[in-house]
């Protein structure tokens, strides 16, 4: 085998070595050569190497794309030459420099399933992401706009307006509201470090009179706010919205908040303002506290301010300041929500029992009730009958007077 | 870093470096006063197969194409990560480690823990006849049924498989070291004469085929070893036809489990075999004659593939190379 070998090889180099500028053997050339000298018949070599004839030809004649695969070509190459005594590592070598750049190992592409939806996931999920913002943007509008029109604040009225010190005194006010100096010099007892403080005992002097009875007296406070917060003998309170109203004023802006028809400022503004007043005596707090003031009374309910309203002997007191004809009374839990002929929002809250009503005097004014049985409304002081059973839902019911008068009659 | 890590042999491929280490899987553990502790691994270590005096042990941490023992095993991949991992890189390397396709869920699990613990990133499992596959260079991931078989140390894979997946596969427990046992039962048999492991494995790799020659005793070789009948060291001369007959009862069982596989092939894959043959590689396929009895024996073509050795390991490394396209082909335990 061995001289055989050898033999090809020189039979190989005699051939280079004599025309070193003839075209180079190729691995097939070699291949059939051997096999015509050694006089083995194609079919037989298939025979016995088990590979098919037209390989054994495509391998002859170099046309490697017509086999399988490089892997089975070198495979293919190692058996024909070991069969026909040729060295399989030079002729495999020979086979590399060949077909270097022609034929690579199998390129490796795993079958991908395609995906159903045609958007790739990831952009899937930024549209979801985008998706959901835009969804909670949208909502957190919606849902802040309500709130708006809820904290929308009708006007000042105008008993109110001269106390703001807007210069918009042009009503007179009314016989018990404190003069404006006397808001002026609470304005400046609520706040020393004011160069006005000068003004309190002016304001003081007037006081005096209207104070009817025995009044705790702050403490430690301004003579000047004590008389000014018990001076609200008057049923409707409406002084106690003197100071309610006037200690926001340095403030600026709850002005406003003060004046809203759904703040109960009146007669437990006193209460409230009454033991607030040391702290409203301290200056390093006292702006701070004036603007709670107004939003603390807001929520407080009223307990110790004894025949102050008599339409509210206890509970809160909503809507209009000052005397109403029509006051929408609960007697249980139930929510109202009161609306004008503008479908401006007047009120909506839940009344417990105690709490009342004053409804404005606004054309088209209409109620709206969750608990139809819970809630009285009286006419200038008579309570009209029950508008319906525990629990029945009420809607657009009139709370003008001349409707109401009109149905009692009926 | 892709890690053949086979019975007899542990080869490392590095992205982008090639196959850089190529060690015997052997481990040799000295006991210092009641303390084990790491001796030589590789090269050095399988020198002392064999020879070790009472405190040293010389540990083949894998059987069968398994671990057999764990912590020898982890330390062994320790070694060998931290010979060819670049210390100037902080992370900890990406492993993918190739397992036998017969190897249960625990084995698999097994050998990700330990290459965890050897300080491996996050560890891959390729099956090996993939990998043989894929590092001869055949189209696994066509669709055309190509036939592997895959003889290593512990184990032969034969597999067939098409569009980058396993269609069948075989995995039986006779590889290089029942060759080697088959020798040494030979000679003992039938000459008396005990010889080691190692001398076994040289005796295959010089004159082991698996076919007696045609006519007379072939080529012959010189053994030493150890006299059964009066303990004495002895020489004796062995031919290749000899060894041919011991090899014979291992060589059939490949042989067996090559046709069980075909039997167990769909048509149309059978269909693509016929045209293009099996493929071997794995060190057994180095075993003169193999191929022509298995063409003989199947009547397909069998062709080795170039550089059987590295096969396995050159396949996982490409599996490393082309993780995006290939991910399918590997395994995790968890």
């Amino acid at each position: 085998m061995t001289e055989r070998r050898d033999r090809y090889r020189d039979m190989i180099d005699a051939g280079r070595a004599a025309e070193p500028q003839a075209p180079r053997q190729t691995v097939g050339d070699i291949l059939r050569m051997r096999r015509e000298e050694l006089g083995y018949d194609l079919t037989g070599v298939a025979n016995v190497l088990r590979i098919r004839r037209a390989y054994l030809e495509a391998i002859e004649d170099g046309r490697y794309g017509d086999l399988p695969g490089q892997a089975y070509i070198l495979g293919f190459l190692r058996s024909y030459a070991d069969l026909l005594g040729i060295d399989s590592g030079d002729l495999l070598n020979r086979f590399k420099d060949e077909t270097a750049g022609h034929v690579r190992p199998a390129e490796l592409y795993l079958p991908i399933p395609v995906s159903e939806n045609r958007v790739p996931s990831g952009a899937l999920m930024v549209a979801a992401v985008v998706l959901a913002a835009v969804l909670y943007g949208g909502w957190y509008l919606y849902s802040s706009a309500d709130r708006s029109a809820l904290d929308l604040v009708p006007k000042l009225p105008e008993r109110l307006a001269h106390l703001t010190g807007s210069g918009d005194t042009s009503s007179p006010p009314p016989a018990n509201v404190l003069p404006a100096p006397a808001v002026q010099a609470l304005l400046n007892q609520a706040q020393p470090t004011a160069p006005e403080v000068g003004a309190a005992p002016d304001a003081t002097a007037p006081m005096p009179d209207a104070m009817p009875g025995p009044v705790p007296v702050a403490p430690a406070g301004s003579p000047a706010a004590a008389p000014a917060a018990t001076g609200a003998p008057t049923p409707t309170g409406t002084p106690a919205t003197g100071p309610a109203t006037a200690t926001p004023a340095p403030a600026g802006k709850t002005v406003p908040a003060a004046t809203q028809p759904t703040a109960p400022v009146t007669s437990e503004a006193p209460d409230d303002e009454a033991p607030q007043m040391p702290d409203l005596g301290q200056p390093k707090s006292a702006a701070a506290d004036t603007d709670a003031a107004p939003a603390d009374t807001g929520m407080r309910p009223d307990t110790t301010a004894p025949g102050t309203a008599p339409v509210a002997t206890k509970g809160r007191v909503f809507g209009q300041t000052g005397p109403a004809r029509v006051v929408v009374r609960a007697t249980d839990e139930s929510w109202i929500q009161v609306r004008d002929a503008k479908g401006t929002l007047w009120a909506s809250r839940v009344l417990h029992p105690g709490d009342s009503f004053r409804a404005p005097d606004v054309p088209g004014l209409s109620l709206e009730t969750g608990n139809a049985g819970g809630v009285v409304i009286s006419l200038d002081g008579k309570d009209l009958p029950a508008l319906g059973a525990k629990g029945q839902v009420v809607r657009s019911y009139p709370l003008q007077p001349d409707d109401l008068q009109a149905r009692v009659t009926h | 870093m892709a890690i053949d890590l086979g019975t007899a042999n542990t080869l490392v491929y590095v992205k982008g470096r090639g196959i850089v280490l190529n060690e015997p899987s052997v481990v040799a553990i000295a006991n210092v006063r009641g303390k084990k502790q790491v001796l030589a691994v590789g090269d050095e270590a399988k020198l002392m197969l064999g020879r070790t005096p009472g405190n040293i042990q010389a540990i083949r941490p894998l059987r069968d194409g398994v671990i057999a023992d764990f912590e020898v095993a982890e330390e062994m991949i320790k070694h060998f990560i931290r010979k060819v991992h670049n210390r100037r890189s902080f992370a900890s390397p990406q492993v993918i480690i190739c397992v036998p396709s017969g190897s249960t869920a625990v084995e698999r699990r097994a050998i990700q823990e330990s290459a965890e613990a050897a300080g491996a990133r996050r560890v891959f499992l390729i099956e090996e006849p993939m990998a043989a596959a894929i590092g001869a260079g055949l189209p696994v991931t066509e669709p055309t049924g190509s036939m592997v078989v895959d003889i290593g140390g512990g184990t032969t894979e034969v597999a067939v498989l098409s569009l980058g997946g396993i269609v069948y596969s075989r995995s039986v427990r006779v590889g290089g070291d029942k060759m080697d046992e088959a020798i040494i039962g030979y000679i003992r048999r039938n000459h008396n004469l005990l010889v080691g492991e190692g001398s076994a494995e040289r005796i295959k790799k010089e004159i082991g085929s698996a076919c007696p020659p045609e006519d007379g005793e072939g080529r012959v070789m010189e053994i030493k070893g150890r006299d059964l009948m009066n303990g004495v060291p002895k020489e004796l001369i062995i031919s290749e036809r000899q060894i041919a007959e011991s090899l014979a009862e291992p060589v059939s069982q490949i042989i067996e489990a090559v046709k069980v596989a075909l039997e167990h092939t769909a048509p149309e894959l059978a269909a693509d075999i016929v045209d293009k043959g099996i493929v071997l590689t794995g060190g057994g396929a180095l075993l003169s004659n193999l191929d022509f009895v298995l063409r003989h024996a199947t009547g397909l073509p069998v062709s080795i593939a170039d550089d059987p050795l590295s096969c396995v390991a050159l396949g996982t490394g490409r599996a490393l190379e082309e993780m995006k396209t290939l991910r399918n082909v590997l395994i995790s335990m968890y």
